[in-house]
């Protein structure tokens, strides 16, 4: 009994042929950009490697994973940014409190302003008198990350708190965040290696399409996110009040745990008159709360400034006003609210002669 | 627009989609009105010159032309020849020796302690002049010697000059074959546009990935040489992989761009560090221009038809102009001079060297091979010094650098170096064993392994290229 053999029609061949070469062609790109990240940043070759591999989830929430390390961005062994925390000899330890605008998302290695802020310290002091922690975490809103700042003050017992919050974070927000524990933004599993050769390409794209055309493709995506949605002129109250009780939740742990807070308002690029480029920073700054207009992000700036330095009258605080003297620098932001090096450096040196003025007569 | 911007890619696509919908004719009529927008992209008024030459080659030929049919006499045909010369001989000492002649007379008479004004006009070389001058004049050249007859229509010519994959920066086209492909309906060919894609995407591999990457490392040490032997050595080295690969990408992406068109430029490079001497390697390097100095001038001059002393007399004026086509600097005259030399050198050299190229047989053979190909490559080494350098002191201090024994070799600059290369050496030497230069075409190769190569070519070139930078031979 003869057995007929089954043949794919040649057509058919053909076009199954070309596309196992068009998925080993995706293949090679996709292990390229693994060996790449693999030799020039130490990345895993197999696994997920995204930038919330910086941060760990574990019962007190979101915090900096030790020693992790993604791209240029580097934590150390606490899980802060920066250089590893130097044993206590006596120098005056000042805590850096906020979100991405702390951390540093633009700046080169060692020029986030935390960074910058140490060196403008000691600079103007004795070398080494001022250690400054870097406890910014990207997307933490003012009044989740009171538990991971109690601790650290337990544990390194600084002497001044700076207070940089990001009104933004409470756009859609009812209800205060106060000593609920920061969660990540998105939890990704990491069975799923993902796919890097994606995230590559849009960088890439990011560099060469003209601003004006990103600018539209942004215009398209948002009205596609928000087609079912209805959109907001302005933040709630409810979200403001929110912040408010936030704020004064730090100030209050502050004080109880015997440091100095300062608080900082929110700087932004956008000044008084609008600039030729205004529109686009607004639509970039819009994608990541779509619901919200353009507008209404000015809008919610304004008023969130509002409420800090009405708190650091009635808290009797000390506040740096950030806004009054930034906003409006171009060349001091990278985007709507992140600092360039310049921009990180300009409110290092902003804050400096606060911090000196208390600190001259704290014990060494 | 340069090639490896993100308008030329968009260029591109728009054009090609427009070219394969349109008829023969329109097909023409589309790329001059492209070539022209491509052109005017730097400046509109570079088109003035362009036009105004060829507008003046296209009349001088189509006289020569009916003067020959006629029968005229040759002063007749020659008038017209003169005045083509004259206008594109005179645009190109206008627009690129103007600059130069004026700061060397200066100069010469500084020596003599006469400090003349120097006058106020500074002339902006238009883009590509050299190469479309040097194909304009190729076409009233062959119209006159009766190789060629003239063209009826004169929007066919202003195409094969203007055609924008080799306006900027060759290969020069001989107007022979370029304009008959323009005349005849094309078709493009699968296999055409294969080659076509496999061509662009190497090239900008060769651009992007090694070019442009060994770029710093050359220019660290010719813009401030410390007088160190070893980083003399590293820099020319890298430098002659740079140009090599910054002048053969573009003349790769131009060829790959004119097949997806159904045209065929003429081949520009062919291994040129595998040249075992100096007319072998100028039969690898810039061919374009080599044989049209070759044809148009060393033969008008005489060639090797007269006594051997007028021989070396015509090698050295043809390779001293053609280093002075190259830009309007004493080094290019130096560089002309220096493989004028090597030339005469190696006519001196032939009845030692061919008597041990014939016995050198079976094991000796490679070995030999070898030492001939390294022997050439550092003299080509050298002269990319001279054409590289800045200066006349520059010059003498790195050649000084290179007689004393060499120290400071930095060893990661030399490591990045073989590092960049490696791949094309790789490609190279399987192109020069396996005698084609298309690679991708080889019948060992399996298309996987082209899927896996290509995807890798991809990935350098749009993750690991070095910063941008224009292609070293627009400035000629």
């Amino acid at each position: 009994m003869s057995i007929k053999r089954f043949h794919l029609p040649a057509r058919l061949r053909q076009i199954v042929s070309a596309l196992g070469l068009v998925v080993l062609f995706v293949f090679t790109l996709e292990g390229a950009a693994r060996v790449d990240d693999w030799i020039h940043y130490s990345a895993p070759l197999f696994k997920r490697y995204e930038f919330d591999h910086l941060f760990r989830v574990d019962g007190r929430g979101l915090s900096g994973a030790p020693n992790a390390q993604y791209l240029r961005w580097r934590l150390n062994a606490d899980g802060l940014r920066g250089e590893d925390v130097r044993p206590n000899i006596g120098q005056i330890r000042i805590l850096t409190y906020g979100a991405s605008e702390t951390f540093g998302i633009f700046e080169e290695n060692g020029k986030e302003y935390p960074r910058a802020l140490e060196r403008e310290l000691n600079r103007r002091a004795v070398p080494d008198q001022f250690e400054v922690l870097n406890a910014g975490l990207p997307g933490m809103r003012v009044g989740s990350g009171v538990t991971l700042f109690k601790e650290l003050a337990g544990r390194f017992h600084p002497s001044v708190v700076i207070i940089y919050p990001t009104p933004t974070h409470y756009i859609g927000v009812n209800r205060p965040y106060c000593n609920r524990p920061p969660k990540p933004l998105l939890v990704i599993s990491d069975l799923w290696p993902g796919i890097r050769i994606g995230d590559k390409l849009r960088e890439e794209f990011k560099k060469i399409v003209p601003p004006t055309l990103q600018h539209e493709i942004r215009k398209i995506s948002i009205r596609w996110q928000t087609r079912d949605q209805p959109l907001l002129d302005r933040v709630d109250e409810i979200s403001l009040k929110a912040f408010r009780t936030d704020l004064i939740c730090a100030i209050d742990a502050a004080s109880a745990l015997g440091m100095k807070p300062i608080l900082v308002t929110h700087a932004n690029r956008f000044g008084k008159n609008q600039l030729s480029d205004d529109p686009l920073r607004l639509t970039q700054w819009r994608q990541q709360y779509p619901e919200l207009r353009e507008a209404g992000f000015l809008d919610l700036e304004l008023r969130a400034n509002e409420i800090v330095r009405g708190l650091a009258k009635t808290q009797s605080v000390l506040l740096v006003d950030a806004d009054k003297e930034l906003s409006g620098e171009t060349k001091w932001f990278a985007d709507h609210a992140h600092f360039t090096n310049e921009g990180a450096t300009a409110l290092a040196v902003l804050l400096t002669p606060t911090i000196l003025s208390i600190t001259a007569n704290l014990p060494r | 627009m340069l090639f490896n911007s993100l308008e030329f890619l968009l260029f591109l696509p728009c054009v090609l989609s427009i070219y394969y919908l349109l008829p023969h004719r329109r097909q023409n009529a589309f790329l001059v009105l492209a070539s022209c927008f491509f052109y005017a992209s730097w400046d509109w008024r570079f088109l003035l010159p362009l036009l105004f030459s060829t507008t003046i080659d296209y009349f001088c030929a189509a006289k020569i032309s009916a003067l020959v049919e006629i029968d005229a006499p040759i002063a007749a045909r020659r008038k017209y020849l003169y005045l083509s010369l004259v206008t594109n001989l005179g645009l190109l000492a206008f627009f690129k020796y103007f600059n130069f002649f004026i700061d060397s007379f200066h100069d010469l008479f500084l020596l003599g302690g006469i400090d003349l004004p120097k006058p106020a006009l500074r002339v902006i070389l238009p883009i590509g002049i050299s190469f479309y001058t040097f194909q304009a004049l190729s076409y009233t050249i062959d119209v006159y010697r009766g190789k060629l007859h003239a063209t009826k229509s004169f929007w066919d010519f202003f195409l094969a000059v203007l055609f924008f994959p080799h306006l900027v920066a060759g290969p020069i086209q001989r107007a022979s074959t370029l304009i008959a492909q323009v005349v005849e309906p094309r078709n493009t060919t699968r296999a055409q546009v294969i080659d076509g894609l496999h061509l662009i995407m190497w090239g900008f591999f060769k651009k992007i990935y090694i070019a442009d990457r060994l770029a710093p490392i050359v220019n660290q040490v010719f813009d401030s040489p410390t007088g160190s032997g070893g980083e003399t050595v590293v820099a020319v080295i890298a430098f002659a992989f740079q140009i090599y690969c910054d002048f053969s990408g573009y003349t790769d992406i131009a060829r790959g761009v004119a097949k997806l068109m159904g045209f065929e430029f003429m081949l520009n490079f062919n291994l040129p560090y595998f040249a075992t001497s100096p007319p072998d390697f100028w039969k690898r390097w810039h061919i374009s221009l080599s044989s049209w100095l070759r044809d148009y001038l060393y033969i008008s001059l005489g060639g090797n038809r007269d006594s051997i002393v007028r021989t070396y007399r015509n090698l050295m004026i043809t390779m001293v102009l053609g280093g002075l086509w190259h830009g309007a600097a004493w080094n290019f005259v130096i560089w002309g001079l220096f493989h004028g030399a090597i030339l005469i050198g190696h006519r001196f050299a032939v009845p030692v060297l061919e008597p041990i190229t014939n016995r050198a047989h079976g094991f000796w053979r490679m070995p030999w091979l070898l030492l001939r190909i390294a022997g050439m490559f550092v003299l080509t080494c050298y002269g990319w010094l001279l054409f590289r350098a800045t200066s006349l002191e520059q010059i003498v201090t790195m050649t000084t650098s290179l007689a004393q024994p060499l120290v400071g070799i930095p060893i990661d600059a030399l490591r990045q170096v073989l590092v960049l290369i490696a791949p094309l050496i790789v490609v190279q030497i399987i192109q020069y064993n396996s005698e084609r230069l298309e690679f991708h075409r080889l019948k060992w190769l399996p298309k996987t392994a082209c899927a896996v190569i290509y995807a890798l070519m991809l990935y350098s070139i749009v993750f690991l290229g070095g910063t941008p930078q224009a292609f070293v031979y627009f400035q000629f």
